[in-house]
């Protein structure tokens, strides 16, 4: 079912068509619409239709800001409560009663800290590859990375390799064998 | 041995992507910053889909949890915010569901707030916003949230379809027949 | 039975006293993340609502008292250092409580170094 615009019953081309033209700049019907006044108002009505909702869409946004209002808080408040665990890395006991352990989200968010420390670049995707849970077992670190414009990328991952051995090191029994750094993206201040 | 913990603030001009990989291994200030920079969105389409300003932000929570949830399992990371305006859909739409017909509108000076100066540096009057706004509240609900759907979520008819459990043939129609009652209305007025 | 209760809430207060105040340690978080499966279900559970979190879990049961814990560690000491710090402690205090009876504890560590913008919850 066609609908006609206001003042269109003469040539018979319906809002649709004209939409569709606007959208996509053809149509099969293109020379007629071009020429023919009505089209060219209905188009017109159309794009001033666009227009508008576009500023309407865009004060309802600016409207909707929740800033700090306290249901928005309080949900991140939540949210930081929760510790993404993921898998479970053992750690060596002194009595064999004792499990001892730290999870894996713990030290996804350590090697983020670690590798962000080092200037000139943001962590991104941070995976450890291998069994963790099985100790000693062989892992990978794989990171990406977006790195500032200008900034010597083997420089880069050579200190970002170092600054991630060091604290997995000191803070996990990891057998790391390797250290993969990916540079995904670039920005042009400190992304 | 240097660590250093990026705060939201600090995040504030990164990438989606970027943001959103780090979400994904479990950054909570990265999925603030996320969240800052889209819940405007989210809300705002909430807001013309439920037509109450509470619903909308109950639906919004809804969402934000959905999407910390989710956010491990997204493919594309680059592709964040249509990812969260999608869910931000589903959970207005769920709560309309749940809500039952006619349970809307208490918040209507939330929608039809009284016409400011207009944007700025523009020849839009803030009545002719009012005014428009008027007129999509006036749409019958099937049509006003197809548009919405379109055009504050940016969803394509394919996925409107899906959302809404419809033919796309349907979102097409109800699209017309919105944007045909919303130029009359508007050329009247003019 | 009151009795009992109150001595294992007395004795739950020095263990989680001892544990902050071990070197290393930032905090304790909660000891059942199964908590976490509240906030998922729906909206009306989003804002506010806590638990109460059980810090220290800890059971008595036949055979040795349990404790499970869940902490995070400022990471000026080596994690895995802290950990066993920690239950070296534990076990002291347990060993006190109940001698005689060997504990079994469980220590997880949640997070290394502390977090920027760290709420302080009821802990």
């Amino acid at each position: 079912m066609t609908a006609p615009t206001p003042g269109h019953d003469d040539c018979g081309r319906t809002l649709e068509q004209l939409s569709d033209y606007l959208q996509t700049g053809a149509s099969d019907d293109q020379d007629h619409i071009e020429h023919c006044p009505q089209c060219q108002a209905g188009l017109a009505a159309l794009r001033r239709l666009d227009t508008l909702t576009k500023a309407l869409i865009e004060d309802d946004v600016k409207r909707a800001n929740p800033a700090d209002e306290p249901w928005f808080r309080s949900i991140l408040d939540n949210l930081r409560l929760e510790t993404r665990s993921g898998r479970t890395l053992p750690l060596t006991a002194n009595n064999p009663n004792d499990a001892l352990s730290e999870t894996e989200g713990s030290v996804i968010a350590l090697i983020r800290a670690a590798g962000d420390a080092v200037s000139g670049s943001t962590i991104g995707r941070c995976r450890i590859d291998g069994d963790l849970t099985v100790p000693g077992a062989p892992v990978r670190v794989d990171l990406n990375v977006t790195a500032v414009w200008g900034t010597s990328l083997y420089g880069l991952a050579d200190e970002l390799r170092k600054a991630v051995a060091d604290a997995l090191a000191a803070h996990t029994e990891l057998n790391v064998t390797a250290i993969n750094i990916t540079v995904t993206d670039l920005a042009t201040e400190q992304p | 041995m240097n660590l250093f913990r990026r705060t939201a603030a600090s995040l504030q001009s990164s990438s989606d992507a970027l943001l959103a990989e780090r979400a994904a291994g479990g950054d909570i200030d990265a999925f603030e910053a996320l969240a800052r920079r889209h819940t405007p969105a989210m809300r705002a389409q909430a807001r013309r889909l439920t037509r109450s300003a509470s619903d909308a932000d109950d639906a919004v929570q809804d969402a934000l949890l959905r999407a910390w949830s989710g956010i491990p399992d997204l493919r594309e990371p680059a592709a964040v915010r249509g990812w969260m305006m999608r869910i931000a859909a589903n959970s207005a739409l769920a709560l309309i569901r749940r809500r039952g017909p006619g349970m809307a509108s208490e918040d209507e000076l939330v929608l039809h707030p009284d016409p400011g100066p207009g944007p700025e540096a523009s020849s839009i009057s803030g009545s002719a916003l009012t005014h428009l706004g008027h007129a999509l509240s006036g749409l019958p609900e099937h049509q006003r949230q197809c548009w919405v759907l379109r055009e504050m979520g940016g969803l394509s008819y394919e996925e409107i379809a899906k959302v809404l459990d419809i033919s796309e043939t349907s979102v097409r129609g109800r699209i017309t027949r919105a944007r045909s009652t919303l130029v009359k209305e508007m050329e009247a007025w003019r | 039975m009151n009795n009992r209760t109150q001595d294992l809430t007395g004795l739950e207060q020095t263990v989680r006293q001892a544990v902050l105040s071990t070197d290393g340690v930032d905090r304790l978080y909660p000891a059942d993340p199964t908590w976490r499966a509240a906030l998922k279900g729906g909206l009306a559970l989003a804002t506010g609502q806590q638990t109460t979190p059980q810090d220290v879990d800890l059971k008595v049961q036949a055979q040795a008292p349990t404790v499970r814990l869940r902490i995070g560690v400022t990471g000026t000491i080596p994690a895995p250092a802290v950990a066993r710090t920690v239950s070296a402690v534990v076990r002291q205090h347990l060993l006190e409580a109940f001698p005689g009876q060997e504990p079994q504890l469980t220590v997880q560590i949640c997070a290394i170094g502390k977090d920027g913008q760290q709420q302080e919850t009821a802990m």
